[in-house]
């Protein structure tokens, strides 16, 4: 049963948005580790569009391991099996059962994001985080649709 | 019933008034006000106190009640004369005051036709039976000081007030007849002990007795304890009362209510800021992944149409035409054919349930992340203007927070919990003292039915003995006496109260221009109350409405013991009537008010002489009052030239009369006559 895992190197980021609580809210950013993950995976994704010479995490550096099924239950699998076809440039890596392959390419992913992401918190180290991150998704969103279609937001506070 | 008049005062070397003074009072019936305007502090106060220390040798209005020489006449002494009439003859009372000694002297004289005077002995003792001190005070007075001293203080003045309204004389009579039945009980008991038939019974009395007589001492010891908490809870709630604790109360619930504002406010931020953040896990992924899943979802239509991908045909399909060795359509398969090795080839690419789910999957992808970007800014944009306004209105509640709290701060309620324990407390001791009372009450009635059980078998059997017959009956007597002056006394109270009531009641109609109703409570205490409903305490409805009913109710008073004297049936006679002499009568009344009090002052008395300031006189009084004048005075103040005070005058029909000389070696006041 395959499963993914964070880089232990990256724990205190793990930690700033999955663990630590905000003092307003009570609530931590990624309420689960893996949504983390898929939001890694995304970033990484978006950052470069391959993985290949990314590492695997060595075992010894594996922390906060996710099993498949816990994907599957969250309904994001497909994600899993479309960075598999990307990756493979093809659809005969979904015939593995076990999908080993795909999984390792989210994990990847979510290794190059975990970086993306690091260099957000070197760039701002200041900033609150729900902001910080809240800022690069605006950026981004704001790149991804037409300029008709965009509304400002207010960012006043 | 009869009428004092007070015919002329003579001061000398009396405080303010240095050497010979000396003032007439209009004793004409028909012309019955005397006036006597002049300025504060040249002698008007003086004058009133001065006919009351004459009288009976106090000043109760004075802060040094030794300094009564005038400290520049150079005298040890000082004396007031008051001549009065009294059942047609004029009397002289003479006070005079030494301050080496610091003694004072009353004598008393009659006054004959050609003003020979006549001692007469027992002074003070004649001038009480005239006119008892405490009485004195409902004639005698400062207008504003009285209704504060009346109205907060009604309980003091209930004896005075039963006594003016006749019943002292009454309530004497049975507690006279009390005593007589007491030394007679007591005789019966002593012969009704030496009868072997009745000895039983009233040893019994005198047993019962005791009991009473220690529960009586016991009822009194706890009415004082009572007394003393009615006093700490009149305390505690003036108190409370006087701090500010409505205020306080008013604005802790204001405070409370911007507080759970403001509470409201900080959830819903939390709310917000909590949606806000959920957008980092709902939208995040799917913004930044966005790119990928479009082109992840074009690869695959463009793999799955040059066969790249698993095809849409199954394995089962394919693995079920090569057993029957028949095409889909409907032609023979034949092994090792050209034909039959595609079809065997197809196996490789056929797709199976599990791999199509997982295309169909990785296609969804792309309509999940589809539109996320416009939806997140416009979700962000919402949410961020909500965060501004709801901050924005926690401030705006913590501002006010702040200057509520400032408010709080700024007022006196440091010692209001206290004085609420104390209060509540108090009535809670209260209370129980009063249950006391009422179990005393109950105990007292069943020794007192003993009593009367045994009284009953000594009366059934009185024996031989004629004298304790004759004790029996004037007993008999005097229960039924008592109980007719009782039920008498209770319901002439009844109707005097109510008598007074719409006097005073009257007078207030007529004249306030708001509706007030009046009663009158236990111990003739007034109760003011709006159309409302709402209880009017002290001079909460404004010193005018205070001053107004006091002077109605004192008038109304005497007006009724007046009229109900000329019934010759009556058995309460009250006591002496005196002129009404007041100082500053109407020091906080508008002038229509003055004008009503002025009217209802004469036609319910028969002498009245009023000091008043130049300030309280309007020539609009003359229509009032004019033809009641018999006797008109100004006090001229010769002594304020230092003070560079300038002259003030009095103008009455027109004519100016100057209320101040400095240039003039005459003592500080001259009291002037105006003819």
């Amino acid at each position: 049963m395959p499963s993914v895992a964070f880089d232990s190197e990256f724990i205190n980021i793990f930690n700033k948005l999955c663990e630590e609580k905000d003092e307003m809210t009570g609530q931590s950013i990624f309420k689960f580790n893996w949504e983390f993950m898929i939001f890694l995976a995304m970033v990484g994704r978006h950052k470069k569009e391959s993985c290949s010479k990314v590492e695997k995490i060595p075992t010894n550096r594996r922390v906060k391991d996710i099993k498949d099924v816990t994907f599957e239950q969250a309904n994001k699998v497909g994600i899993v099996y479309a960075l598999g076809i990307d990756q493979s440039k093809g659809g005969d890596i979904l015939r593995d059962d076990d999908d080993n392959e795909s999984w390792l390419y989210l994990e990847k992913f979510a290794q190059i994001g975990m970086e993306e992401v690091y260099s957000w918190f070197v760039e701002f180290p200041t900033m609150k985080p729900s902001d910080l991150i809240l800022s690069k998704i605006k950026e981004i969103a704001e790149s991804n649709i037409s300029k008709k279609e965009f509304i400002k937001p207010n960012f006043g506070s | 019933m009869s009428e004092l008049i007070f015919k002329k005062l003579q001061i000398k070397d009396f405080r303010v008034y240095k050497g010979e003074h000396s003032i007439e009072f209009s004793t004409n019936p028909k012309k019955k006000l005397t006036l006597v305007h002049a300025e504060n502090s040249t002698g008007k106060t003086t004058m009133l106190n001065a006919i009351k220390w004459c009288l009976y040798g106090e000043t109760p209005d004075f802060e040094d009640k030794t300094r009564l020489v005038n400290s520049q006449s150079g005298k040890n002494s000082c004396s007031v004369k008051l001549n009065f009439i009294f059942d047609e003859q004029e009397y002289q009372a003479s006070r005079s005051y030494n301050q080496i000694d610091t003694k004072s002297d009353i004598k008393l004289f009659k006054v004959n036709q050609y003003g020979s005077l006549t001692p007469e002995n027992e002074e003070q003792a004649l001038i009480n039976g005239l006119l008892p001190k405490e009485l004195s005070n409902f004639f005698l007075f400062a207008g504003e000081q009285f209704a504060k001293e009346y109205i907060d203080k009604p309980e003091n003045h209930r004896r005075a007030i039963r006594n003016i309204l006749g019943f002292d004389l009454a309530e004497r009579a049975i507690d006279d007849l009390e005593k007589i039945k007491k030394d007679n009980l007591a005789k019966i008991k002593s012969l009704a002990k030496e009868n072997s038939e009745i000895s039983a019974a009233a040893k019994e009395i005198d047993r019962l007795e005791k009991l009473v007589e220690s529960l009586n001492e016991e009822r009194a010891e706890v009415k004082k304890d009572i007394s003393v908490q009615t006093e700490i809870i009149k305390i505690a709630q003036q108190n409370i009362d006087n701090s500010d604790h409505k205020s306080v109360k008013k604005l802790r619930l204001i405070l409370k209510e911007q507080e759970s504002s403001r509470d409201t406010q900080k959830k819903l931020l939390v709310e917000k800021f909590k949606l806000k953040n959920s957008l980092v896990s709902s939208y995040g992924y799917c913004i930044f992944g966005l790119k990928f899943s479009k082109s992840t979802s074009k690869f695959i239509e463009e793999k799955e149409s040059d066969s790249g991908m698993p095809s849409d045909f199954g394995r089962t399909f394919v693995n079920r035409l090569l057993k029957n060795k028949e095409c889909c359509c409907g032609r023979p398969l034949k092994e090792n054919t050209a034909e039959f090795r595609r079809i065997e080839g197809l196996i490789d690419t056929a797709t199976t349930q599990k791999v199509n789910d997982k295309i169909r999957y990785a296609k969804g992808i792309e309509d999940d992340f589809a539109h996320k970007s416009k939806e997140f800014i416009e979700k962000l944009s919402t949410l961020e203007t909500q965060i501004t306004n709801i901050e924005a209105a926690i401030s705006g509640y913590e501002a006010g927070i702040e200057d509520t709290k400032n408010h709080l701060k700024g007022l006196k309620d440091a010692n209001i919990e206290k004085d609420i324990i104390d209060r509540d407390n108090a009535m809670s001791e209260k209370s129980k003292l009063q249950a006391r009372v009422i179990s005393i009450d109950e105990t007292k009635l069943k020794f007192k039915n003993s009593i009367a059980e045994n009284e009953r078998t000594i009366k059934i059997n009185p024996g031989k003995n004629v004298q304790l017959n004759k004790f029996q009956k004037m007993n008999n007597y005097i229960d039924g006496i008592s109980e007719t002056i009782q039920k008498k006394l209770s319901t002439t109270e009844i109707a005097a109260v109510n008598t007074i009531k719409e006097n005073v009641q009257n007078n207030i109609d007529k004249s306030m221009k708001s509706k007030f109703h009046v009663s009158i409570g236990e111990n003739f205490q007034l109760n003011i109350t709006t159309s409302t409903g709402h209880t009017i305490h002290g001079s909460d409805g404004g010193r005018g409405l205070t001053q107004l009913t006091s002077l109605s109710f004192v008038t109304a008073l005497i007006a009724h013991s007046k009229n109900r004297a000329n019934n010759k049936k009556t058995i309460f006679q009250p006591g002496t009537i005196a002129p009404f002499v007041i100082d500053a009568p109407f020091a906080e009344m508008d002038a229509d008010n003055q004008s009503n009090a002025l009217r209802f002052l004469l036609s319910q008395s028969h002498q009245i002489i009023l000091f008043l300031s130049s300030g309280q006189w309007e020539d609009q009084f003359e229509d009032v009052v004019g033809n009641d004048i018999g006797k008109r005075y100004y006090f001229i103040d010769h002594a304020k030239e230092e003070t560079g005070s300038t002259v003030k005058k009095l103008k009455i029909k027109g004519k100016d009369y100057a209320l101040s000389d400095f240039n003039t070696d005459k003592p500080a006041t001259e009291i002037m006559e105006i003819i």
